[in-house]
């Protein structure tokens, strides 16, 4: 019988112990609750944010400038929205000291670094600096002129104008540094101008000459000797030379 | 309710439902656009021709911020094909392996540049991607 009594008083102490235990762990409560959500709201609204935009930095040539907006044309030739905001820093030669977005022109080069938002597809600045873009080119040697340090090459597929041919004068300056790639020794070997020959394979990085028209000032030269005349080069040694004014040169015939 | 009556309401509706859509369809026939108003639509085949020499970049993708100097160009072209990479400051020229592909690595400046990939073939046929990559370590 006292066993009896003591295991139901053991019951009843561990049954109250068990709820006091119960009572005094702290059950979430409904603003707890509320806060939980709203943290769960935020951190669901600050990730679709982070997926939405990203950082992006684009090349193009202003084509027009407004407000807080600046028109680009990138080098692939798509058009592009660029904001510009209080946050957004310039870079640039200006007249008055500080480049602002009143100094950009059409026609500036523009190097744009920002957020891009893939919904609305433009681009909210960070930086804005003008640029000088150099032009990078390949085609074939069709004339040389020894006398003047000039390659006459042909051209298809000048950057940015994809299929279109053009034949260009490649001035080789005294700074120009040049190369000539040999294939068996797969090795860049530095060249000069004597070397090179016509029907060649060249790639130009250069910059183009402002006062004659489709003339590029040589920084960099790479030959490729074995690669000769593509079937889509037409090396034609007729190129007549302009002095970009719209005036035709014509050559003096003695 | 008797059967008849379910049976005549059905054919009933049926029959409706038919001069309904036979006089719709008389409607929608009598209406006809003056040639006038008609513009006619045409579909310009795409002009640029297809480059002659594969060449896939894989990295590095286009418009994308780095913050290393050094990045990767990893790309794939015929295997006869010689790679020539132009940068503003740097150049490159490679043979890919006998499956095509090639990779190297690059140092770009700080901010914008350009990297101009070629692959030119032995008949001097050309395919050229051209990639914008920025270094920044600017945070925002």
């Amino acid at each position: 019988m006292k066993k009896i009594i003591i295991l139901i008083i053991l019951t009843i102490c561990y049954l109250i112990l068990n709820t006091y235990a119960y009572a005094a762990s702290p059950s979430p409560t409904a603003s707890t609750e509320e806060q939980i959500n709203e943290l769960k709201d935020r951190i669901a609204s600050r990730v679709a944010q982070l997926n939405l935009v990203e950082k992006r930095g684009i090349i193009g040539v202003a084509t027009d400038v407004t407000g807080a907006q600046i028109t680009l044309t990138d080098i692939k030739g798509d058009t592009r929205f660029i904001d510009v905001d209080e946050l957004t820093k310039f870079d640039g030669e200006s007249d008055n000291g500080s480049f602002g977005i009143s100094d950009i022109k059409k026609g500036s080069a523009l190097g744009v670094l920002g957020l891009y938002n893939k919904q609305s597809r433009r681009i909210l600045s960070r930086t804005v600096e003008e640029l000088v873009i150099p032009k990078m080119l390949n085609g074939n040697i069709a004339t040389i002129d020894s006398d003047n340090f000039i390659l006459n090459v042909a051209t298809d597929s000048p950057r940015g104008e994809a299929g279109k041919k053009e034949q260009l004068q490649i001035e080789f300056e005294t700074t120009t540094r040049s190369f000539s790639y040999n294939r068996t020794n797969q090795q860049l070997i530095k060249s000069g101008f004597s070397k090179i020959k016509i029907g060649e394979s060249i790639f130009v990085v250069g910059f183009a000459d402002e006062t004659v028209k489709n003339k590029i000032n040589a920084e960099r030269i790479i030959i490729l000797p074995d690669i000769i005349k593509g079937p889509s080069v037409e090396l034609s040694p007729s190129i007549v030379p302009s002095t970009g004014s719209g005036k035709i040169l014509t050559p003096i015939v003695k | 309710m008797s059967k008849e009556k379910i049976i005549l309401s059905f054919v009933a509706i049926t029959i409706g439902l038919v001069v309904g859509g036979a006089a719709f369809y008389f409607y929608q026939s009598t209406k006809v656009i003056p040639k006038e108003q008609q513009t006619p639509i045409t579909v310009k085949p795409n002009q640029s021709p297809l480059p002659k020499v594969l060449l896939t970049v894989d990295e590095p993708k286009d418009e994308n911020v780095y913050t290393n100097r050094v990045i990767k160009i990893i790309g794939k072209t015929e295997p006869n094909a010689t790679i020539v990479i132009l940068t503003d400051t740097d150049e490159d020229v490679l043979i890919p392996t006998t499956t095509g592909d090639f990779s190297t690595t690059v140092t770009i400046n700080t901010g914008q540049n350009v990297i101009q990939i070629t692959a030119i073939n032995k008949d001097g046929d050309t395919n050229t991607i051209v990639r914008t990559v920025t270094y920044s370590t600017e945070s925002f």
